[in-house]
């Protein structure tokens, strides 16, 4: 076995009544990789997140974590971290204590906690917003105070379900290069669920797109615009970046 | 603890709702039945509650819904003191309603007096001025409320459109309370019909079903006839139940843009309309407190003490006491029971929350007075009969559902996904619920202490059948000056209940104001 | 933080305020407690409460009112768990009813009573004999231009229509003896036929016998078919009412007093009771109600009518009244 697999998701599915959201899905990510799972609405890829962090329990199939099974693990003990779209920032908290006060569960002593959410902070450059409340930021750096609760705790993966889909275009772009330094100084393996086909293409080392629940392709994005596995991946990923490209085409020439 | 919780609730709703109700629907007899229904007296008080009720209802909708929507849509001036004066009635028990009608407009009524006029208040035209007094504040809050939360976008298009005003009112405003005008018509027409106080005291011959129950289940202590009057009197409110449920809330528009004021223009008729809707709220309880202090109310107007230290003799006091250690209790566990089933049917997911949410809105459907004779009838050979607890644990129950409302509306705001954060970052839940969810309900929770508290202090209904002769909850020495026509000392006894819930509405007025809204 | 302290201060005040109010598990307080219903005007309660509390300063007298049927129901379904030691100013009838639940009262004294109205079984002391009359205020007559009424058949003139008030017989004793004197005067027919169409004119059928008299204070109604001894009552005061009597007479029903069973062997009710049904009860009969009830005493009070030519009040049963009652359904 590859000694750098991270994760290994093997033949999940899950349906609710007859309506069958994911089907047979298998892939694996690396460790440090930045893995994004594209679709549109509705393809099960938010199901698919639930299920890898333990918030749903899938119908059948495994996941291996380390070589480890986690399939039945509760969501706190899979060493993962999460970020979500609307951020469910504690907005009675102040920014501060948003980061640190997960630390206190984990027996971590309050001295280090205050350690650690200061490093974070940091990290994601809200050092000086430590004493606002959530109300008083931006969206951007509401989801920057979210992405540093979810490091606080040093998961070794994290798992983002559209972080960026609430933010205006510059605020997501600065962002994006945000993530990527992180997913460079911590070496954390993230897997980052979205529907938008530019920002998997310019942030992922590997994409799995998913249709209706079902696995149409997995590898890098150089591989998927060589070779589109099928009409799916050709019409929804490449004619949608193309028409991206032919528009923004018409003012550099 | 998730089945511990479902346990103590399934007992509870048992013990609390639905023991009482089988036990008064167990009493009643097919002879009994017959009895009833053939009586002279039923028919024609199954014709007086409906004529009256119908009559009552409309109007407290039509002026409800003028006044929501001019101090909503226009601007006028002094806004906020007309919201207080138009919640004011909500402080004071129903029969109150009816003995300011008699100081007011009875044969020696105040206004009477001054205008010389002729006119008999007692009656049919009694109960409904009366009925409207104790309606109008809760509809109008419910068109309040609505009205604040409509989007203003399709208001901004009409005005761009030139759609004028009258137009926008009938096809915009119309259309969307639609929904409300329905379950609120068939709210306030359930509440009134299954009200005893306005009717006992003013409605002279007019009985309506809820007197004849009071009369035979209250007064004569015939529990056989009163049962099955009671289940006459659950009818109404299921109506207005399934009205409710049959009839879902349109989804609250994520994008909805307020109203903004500068749309508003001011209008002087909406401003004399408010004016005098106050006028006639206020003038009852301005009549109560001259008459509390005046010598022979109206002939003989100096200065005394006398009705307040003679209701205090006759124990006013004492049940003052008793009413606020009830009122304490039932605010209390109300509160806390309430949040619990709101947070339970609105944060996890699956068939238990659902059928908890239709427990927690079933309450609605009992009107007290039947609730208290079924308490009477299933708790009178246990020990916490006849005690302050059961006066605490009905209060509870008839009450529960409002607050319980009050809190899944806020709870339904705040995003799910505080709880897998939780999950994730390893966070027990009672930590979310204490050091997230709590503060962040806080203003909530003290809304539905308030409204527990407030109506526990005021209810005659279901703790009519089981209070002790004393000492007993104050808002009953109200029916027994209604049997006695004292009608100084009833004045006394409703300006000291109506002092009480402001003093308390002032407190978490001021509590909120301390402290700054984290949302 | 905040919202929890509110909450658990209001909790804990709460419950010990209960512990507070229900803490009569000290046998010496239980022992000096005595708790007495009764039906009595609330003037008459005042003077009965204040004079006991004076005399047994030590004692912790309560004193509740609930209407007649009330009191015997209450006493009925709930026995000896009654809230109630001593029961005061209520109609023979229910005393009556209410027999197997009160106690024998061997230990004191029906030889000052005159002889007629000392009840059998001695389960109760007499206290007094309401009689019933019909106060007018002639202030609200003048108002209306109406002539002051001589007759039973006056009160049928729509002219008087809502201006009359009457106790509702099925809940007061008072209302009661009005139906019950008609019907042995006219018979029963022509008396519910006289009912039927005096409701006609009734503005509301109180359900306390003292209903009427207040509404006539209060100017609400010009007529009240009432007590004599509260309209005098109310005279005495200084409110200008009057008081007449129709040909047919004054009615009038008996009253008295009773211990309750499980309450008879304790000395703080027998001292209280003891006094409520000597000193007090003359005191009753000479300030409220000077009907005679006593071999060697009648005293007079300023305006109480004299020389009452009292009604046929024969047939004064529960039974009879039970059944009467089912017949009424004008309230």
């Amino acid at each position: 076995m590859d000694i750098q697999l991270k994760l290994e998701v093997k033949e999940i599915s899950k349906a609710y009544g007859n309506n069958e959201v994911l089907r047979r899905v298998n892939f694996a990510v690396l460790d440090g990789e930045f893995f994004s799972i594209l679709g549109s609405s509705g393809c099960g890829k938010t199901t698919l997140l639930q299920i890898l962090i333990g918030l749903l329990v899938a119908d059948a199939g495994k996941i291996f974590k380390d070589g480890a099974d986690i399939t039945t693990l509760e969501p706190a003990r899979r060493g993962m971290g999460i970020v979500f779209q609307n951020y469910a920032l504690f907005d009675n908290m102040t920014v501060f204590k948003n980061v640190s006060y997960a630390l206190q569960f984990h027996s971590v002593d309050n001295e280090a906690a205050i350690k650690k959410a200061a490093q974070m902070l940091d990290i994601v450059g809200l050092k000086n917003f430590s004493a606002k409340m959530p109300a008083e930021l931006s969206g951007g750096q509401q989801q920057r105070v979210a992405i540093a609760r979810a490091l606080a705790l040093e998961p070794d993966i994290i798992l983002f379900d559209e972080p960026l889909s609430a933010l205006d275009a510059s605020t997501r772009l600065d962002i994006r290069r945000e993530l990527k330094n992180i997913q460079r100084t911590l070496g954390t393996t993230m897997i980052y669920v979205t529907h938008d086909q530019e920002e998997a293409f310019a942030l992922s080392d590997k994409i799995m797109i998913l249709n209706r629940g079902v696995v149409s392709q997995i590898g890098s994005p150089e591989e998927i615009i060589s070779a589109p596995a099928n009409d799916y991946v050709k019409t929804f990923v490449l004619d949608n970046l193309q028409t991206k490209i032919d528009s923004l085409r018409r003012f550099l020439t | 603890m998730r089945k511990t919780f479902l346990i103590c609730v399934a007992v509870i709703f048992s013990a609390g709702i639905f023991a009482p109700l089988g036990s008064l629907f167990l009493r009643i007899t097919p002879e009994g039945f017959v009895q009833v229904i053939n009586s002279p007296q039923f028919s024609s008080a199954v014709w007086n509650t409906i004529s009256t009720g119908l009559i009552a209802t409309i109007i407290s909708l039509t002026l409800a819904l003028a006044a929501a929507w001019t101090l909503e849509r226009t601007a006028i001036k002094h806004k906020n003191f007309f919201v207080i004066i138009f919640g004011v009635p909500m402080l004071i028990p129903s029969i109150s309603h009816s003995f300011g009608l008699v100081a007011l407009f009875g044969a020696n009524g105040w206004l009477t007096n001054i205008f010389q006029w002729n006119f008999n208040i007692y009656g049919a035209a009694g109960i409904i001025a009366g009925s409207i007094m104790y309606a109008f504040p809760v509809a109008f809050f419910i068109f309040m409320s609505v009205l604040q939360c409509e989007d203003g976008s399709p208001y901004l298009a009409a005005e761009v459109l030139g759609v004028p005003k009258i137009r926008q009112f009938l096809d915009l405003t119309l259309p969307y309370l639609k929904r409300t005008i329905i379950s609120t018509f068939f709210a306030i027409f359930s509440m009134i019909a299954t009200d005893y106080g306005v009717p006992l005291m003013i409605g002279g011959k007019t009985i309506t079903l809820s007197v004849l129950m009071y009369n035979k289940a209250v007064a004569m202590m015939d529990y056989n006839s009163g049962s099955v009057i009671g289940a006459f009197l659950i009818i109404p409110a299921v109506i207005a139940f399934l009205a409710d449920i049959l009839n879902p809330a349109q989804k609250q528009n994520d994008f909805a843009k307020n109203i903004s004021v500068d749309d508003k223009y001011s209008s002087r008729a909406g401003f004399i309309f408010c004016l005098s809707l106050s006028a006639l709220i206020v003038a009852p309880i301005l009549t109560f407190c001259v008459m509390i202090f005046a010598a022979k109310y109206p002939a003989d107007m100096s200065f005394t003490l006398y009705h307040v230290m003679r209701t205090i003799h006759r124990g006013a006091l004492d049940n003052w006491l008793n009413s606020l250690i009830i009122a304490f209790i039932s605010a209390g566990v109300g509160t806390i029971f309430s949040f619990a089933l709101a947070y339970f049917s609105t944060r996890t997911e699956g068939f238990a929350a659902r059928i908890i949410h239709l427990l927690s809105i079933f309450p609605m459907t009992i009107p007290g007075i039947a609730l208290g004779l079924g308490y009477v009838i299933f708790f009178h050979d246990l020990p916490i009969y006849g005690t302050l607890i059961i006066l605490a644990a009905v209060n509870v129950m008839h009450f529960f559902s409002s607050p319980y409302l009050m809190m899944r509306n806020t709870l339904e705001k705040i995003s799910s996904n505080v709880e897998a954060v939780g999950k994730v970052l390893g966070i027990p839940r009672r930590f979310i619920i204490r050091d997230i969810i709590l503060p962040k309900v806080r203003f909530t929770l003290y809304e539905m202490f308030a409204y527990f508290f407030v109506n526990a202090m005021m209810t005659i209904s279901a703790v009519s059948y089981l209070a002790p002769p004393a000492p007993k909850p104050i808002a009953l020495m109200i029916t027994q000056f209604e049997a006695q026509r004292l009608i100084e000392s009833a004045a006394v006894v409703s300006i000291a209940i109506l002092l009480t819930n402001l003093a308390l509405k002032i407190f978490f007025t001021m509590l909120n104001r301390k402290t700054p809204a984290s949302q | 933080m905040n919202l929890k302290r509110v909450f658990v201060a209001a909790i804990c005040a709460a419950g010990l305020l209960i512990s507070g109010c229900g803490g009569g598990t000290d046998s010496s307080a239980e022992n000096k407690t005595v708790k007495i219903w009764t039906s009595g005007e609330d003037y008459r309660n005042e003077y009965y409460l204040t004079e006991c509390q004076k005399k047994f300063p030590d004692y912790n007298i309560t004193l509740e009112y609930m209407n007649t049927s009330n009191i015997a129901a209450k006493v009925l379904e709930e026995g000896d768990k009654a809230d109630c030691d001593i029961i005061l100013s209520e109609e023979y009838g229910y005393l009556e009813k209410c027999g197997d639940n009160l106690a024998e009262l061997a230990d004191f004294d029906f030889a000052p009573f005159l002889d007629d109205i000392v009840p059998a079984g001695h389960k109760y002391l007499p206290e007094y004999k309401n009689s019933g009359c019909i106060i007018i205020n002639r202030a609200v007559l003048d108002k209306n231009n109406l002539p002051v009424p001589t007759s039973y058949q006056d009160l049928l003139d729509p002219r008087y229509k809502n201006l009359i008030s009457m106790p509702s017989p099925a809940s007061s004793g008072t209302g009661y003896m009005f139906l019950r004197q008609l019907v042995n005067e006219w018979g029963e027919d022509a008396a519910f036929d006289y009912f039927a169409k005096l409701t006609e004119n009734i503005l509301q059928y109180t359900s306390s016998g003292s209903g009427p008299v207040n509404a006539l204070v209060q100017g609400e109604v010009a007529i009240g078919l009432g007590m004599t001894g509260q309209a005098v009552f109310e005279i005495n005061q200084g409110v200008p009412l009057e008081i007449i009597f129709f040909a047919e007479g004054s009615p009038f029903s008996m009253y008295g007093n009773a211990i309750l069973k499980k309450s008879y062997d304790r000395q703080a009710v027998r001292d209280v009771f003891n006094y409520l049904a000597t000193d007090l009860c003359k005191g009753n009969n000479e300030k409220f109600f000077p009907d005679q009830i006593f071999k060697d005493f009648a005293p007079t009070i300023k305006n109480y009518p004299t020389n009452i030519h009292y009604g046929n009040m024969k047939n004064d049963t529960l039974t009879e009244k039970e059944r009467l009652l089912k017949r009424w359904t004008f309230s």
